[in-house]
């Protein structure tokens, strides 16, 4: 029985490690391809439509797939840096059992949901390949979009095994804590983090200072 | 079978909402769960696929992380603090002088950011040394920076507005245009309630010192940037130039060109300004994934329409429904943030809108302003800790008093909102 644990628990851990590495790097996807690529695409194409009325007739199909990558590509890390919405003004006045019970109910809520989705996500992608479904205007394959849905999707349920809490981890992106503001307004009392912005302030101080 | 299934779903999803179980997967798991009991596993494993794949390649969808990313561009810019200078030399000699342009400044840093929380931060930071410098009584100043703040959401581009716009499947365009008037009635609100208290008593607001001409023309270069974006933006959206969509690319590449020339963004900004739009937009769509599923649910069980069948029963009217959701909206505020506000309400309320003929693009700009309140009324006041963080060292309490004297100014707007509903859809009206 113990020696089943501790194999259970060295598994456990090796989740959390693999499924750590690959959001972050799932994460870059997003931040350095998929968001730029999309404001690109979207600004070049008006651009092209009004100076050489040519527009781009590929552009809502690759935009469409982008914002997918985008999204799948950060759900799991953004889950580790603690971007959620929920209602903290129970949540953040339990302690102990009461607050365990609320974090393994959020991990069964998101396990639920999101290995379901990939599962379903994986399970679809060779019917698509079969068909040899495309994008409307883009005659470009799809399934490999489904299949990146799917594992993102299970990367994320990964992610909740390691993390059901959902706060941020120690260490995971510290370089840009305290500078999340637009966010707040869907953070309720998690906003205290707001803080250093721009230039300086008439008196030639810098605000940062004072918003910290 | 159906509307138990329907019923005890919605409080699955209310039980795990109180367990503080993230929004998203509380809609997600009841939604599946509830579509498992009734359709079988089959369909609830398809839904689950479906509708992530669906909904997040719509390119609607898109303006969201866009508008974001413009938003954290020019946060990044320090434009606000040319923006504050500007106004300053025109209107900071005046009885409250400085306080009153601080909303001027926070709507029109608003109209570029669509963030309030933003522009409370950003404008806090400026303006709040500048008010206690020139003796500025702490109530009023923080209230008035907490407050203002809140033209963030309500003058266009607004992350909320595209989230009801998503939501209801309103026309963002209409829903931008609509909040222009609004805005500008709720800056002249806040601003004649400091100005006349500030008439009244002196001492809670002392006259700041007269620029010169020259600082004031200059003044007007200073406030080129933000003018030329919204203009850009919001003037190519009611021409029916762009797209919501695409006008927020056009705002992110605009922003680009007026910061990089004077040095205002490097490369690090632009990262930072890359990674926390990725995070916020996905937080966002998340939500909207879920609710999704969740409104599969109860499209199967026809629950919505039991509820809109209900509260018609009832009979209460157009300005009865509305002052029940007025109050709805203030204990919904008082629990959860905006984005919550919206998810939970919208499904169930939207269909008995329609069905008393009340204009979805004058609904927008309603549950925007109540979401306005939601940000500076207790427990939660978002706002209100954002303008804690940057003044320490006066009490929340304070602060949320200070608050009060701009709360009753926006229910004044409600109420001439309702009385007169052409004051948000008229330019609606004239748009392209």
């Amino acid at each position: 029985m113990r020696g089943a644990l501790q194999l259970l628990d060295a598994g456990l851990e090796a989740i959390d490690v693999w499924s750590n590495r690959i959001s972050r790097t799932l994460f870059r996807v997003a931040v350095d391809f998929a968001l730029p690529a999309l404001m690109v695409i979207v600004t070049l194409d008006v651009v092209l439509r009004y100076v050489f009325n040519s527009p781009l007739p590929w552009g809502r199909d690759v935009n469409g797939v982008l914002l997918l990558m985008l999204t799948f590509s950060a759900l799991p890390h953004a889950w580790d840096r603690g971007y959620h919405i929920r209602m903290e003004v129970f949540y953040n006045r339990l302690h102990g059992r009461s607050r365990d019970l609320a974090d393994v109910a959020t991990g069964a809520a998101g396990i639920l949901f999101f290995a379901l989705m990939g599962a379903q996500a994986l399970l679809f992608t060779p019917y698509m390949l079969r068909t040899g479904e495309t994008g409307e205007d883009l005659l470009l394959p799809i399934w490999p979009f489904m299949a990146y849905m799917g594992f993102c999707s299970l990367v994320l349920a990964a992610r909740l095994l390691g993390n059901p809490s959902g706060e941020e981890q120690v260490g995971i992106g510290s370089e840009a804590a305290g500078t999340n503001v637009i966010e707040a307004e869907a953070h309720g009392t998690d906003i205290l983090e707001a803080g250093p912005n721009d230039g300086t302030v008439p008196d030639g101080t810098r605000p940062d200072g004072g918003a910290r | 079978m159906f509307t138990i299934v329907g019923v005890l779903a919605i409080l699955l999803l209310l039980f795990l909402l109180l367990l503080g179980v993230p929004i998203a997967f509380a809609m997600g798991a009841s939604g599946l769960l509830g579509i498992l009991v009734l359709e079988g596993p089959a369909a609830a494993m398809a839904q689950a696929a479906l509708v992530p794949w669906a909904e997040a390649r719509s390119f609607v969808l898109v303006t969201i992380p866009l508008f974001v990313l413009m938003g954290q561009l020019v946060f990044h810019t320090g434009l606000a603090t040319e923006l504050y200078d500007g106004l300053r030399a025109w209107i900071g000699w005046i009885p409250g002088g400085m306080a009153i342009t601080s909303v001027l400044a926070c709507g029109a840093f608003g109209a570029v950011t669509g963030s309030s929380i933003a522009t409370v931060a950003t404008m806090g930071a400026i303006v709040m040394p500048e008010m206690e410098r020139f003796g500025y009584d702490r109530r009023l100043a923080t209230g008035a920076l907490a407050a203002s703040g809140t033209l963030g959401i309500l003058i266009p581009p607004s992350v909320i507005f595209i989230f009801y716009g998503v939501m209801t499947e309103t026309s963002i365009g209409a829903l931008f245009i609509a909040g222009i008037v609004p805005g500008i009635l709720t800056a002249a609100m806040f601003s004649a309630i400091i100005y006349f208290r500030c008439l009244v008593r002196p001492e809670l607001g002392p006259p700041g010192p007269v620029g010169s001409w020259r600082e004031r023309l200059d003044a007007v270069k200073r406030l080129g940037p933000i003018l030329g974006l919204f203009v850009l933006v919001i003037g190519g959206i009611y021409l029916g130039i762009f797209t919501p969509t695409e006008a927020a690319g056009i705002g992110c590449a605009g922003v680009l060109v007026a910061a990089l020339p004077r040095r205002r963004l490097n490369l690090k900004d632009v990262r930072k300004a890359l990674e926390d739009t990725v995070l916020i937009s996905v937080m966002l769509l998340a939500i909207i994934i879920g609710g999704y599923v969740f409104a599969r649910l109860m499209a199967v069980t026809e629950i919505t329409e039991a509820l809109v069948g209900l509260l018609v029963a009832m009979d209460l009217g157009r300005a009865g429904f509305l002052f029940v959701l007025v109050l709805l909206y203030l204990g919904l505020g008082a629990m959860l943030d905006v984005f919550g506000m919206l998810v939970l309400s919208i499904p169930f309320v939207m269909p008995v809108v329609l069905g008393l003929g009340i204009d979805p693009v004058w609904f927008g700009v309603f549950v925007v302003i109540m979401a306005e309140v939601a940000l500076v009324t207790p427990p939660i006041g978002a706002n209100v800790f954002v303008m804690r963080r940057i003044a320490p060292d006066v009490p929340m309490e304070d602060i949320f008093w200070g608050v009060a004297p701009f709360v009753l100014g926006e229910f004044v707007i409600i109420l001439l909102l309702v009385l007169f509903p052409q004051i948000a859809l008229w330019l609606p009206s004239l748009m392209r």
